[in-house]
């Protein structure tokens, strides 16, 4: 069951990124920004379908792992959440250090 | 340190938990989708929630069973609760580039 939390903790994971996505292209659209934040929007939608696949493939593999009594894998999908997360962050403090710069 | 028969209870209040966020999440893309005037999207939105909101109900009415019996798979569930973030990816997708 711990396996099950661990998938759904990743699923919830995927939701925040993809309410991230969806909030920060709503805004954009409202306050008549950017249209780099569009991409950065779409990007955060995509990462966070992938991290809900990853969620399910990662819970089959240590499923898996476990009735066959092997070690379990490590989780693929932590290095491109960290990676995702400092690279929205970097990119849109870039752009609101660039807006109020100019 | 939490013993076994704790582990029904974190397991259901986890897909509690996951159904609620969906939920949120579905109705802040129903909303945006609304604004763009997208039906399309909207129903897809509309039918993401309601799933997320059904699981959820589900999941905090059914208590926590204290047989030993051998526990379904969770897989079918599993694939249905990874299917909304998709969809609602999809929907967030849409409104960023159109």
């Amino acid at each position: 069951m711990a396996n099950e939390r661990t998938a759904l903790a990743w699923a919830r994971t995927a939701l925040a990124f993809v309410a991230g996505g969806i909030g920060l292209t709503s805004v954009t659209r409202l306050a008549r920004l950017s249209r780099m934040l569009d991409v950065i929007a779409a990007l955060m939608c995509l990462l966070g379908a992938w991290l809900a696949v990853a969620a399910v493939v990662g819970w089959w593999r240590k499923e898996r792992a476990m009735r066959t009594g092997r070690p379990l894998p490590a989780p693929v999908a932590l290095p491109w959440l960290a990676a995702g997360v400092v690279g929205a962050g970097l990119v849109i403090g870039g752009y609101v250090v660039a807006t109020l710069g100019g | 340190m939490d013993g076994p028969g704790l582990q029904r209870e974190r397991t259901a209040l986890a897909w509690q938990r996951t159904g609620v966020s969906g939920t949120l999440v579905g109705g802040v893309a129903v909303l945006a989708a609304m604004h763009r005037r997208g039906a399309g999207l909207v129903v897809v939105a509309i039918l993401a929630t309601i799933v997320c909101t059904l699981a959820a109900a589900v999941a905090s009415t059914r208590p926590p069973r204290r047989t030993s019996v051998l526990l379904p798979s969770p897989w079918t569930r599993l694939v249905a609760t990874a299917a909304i973030p998709v969809m609602l990816a999809g929907v967030g997708l849409a409104l960023a580039i159109t």
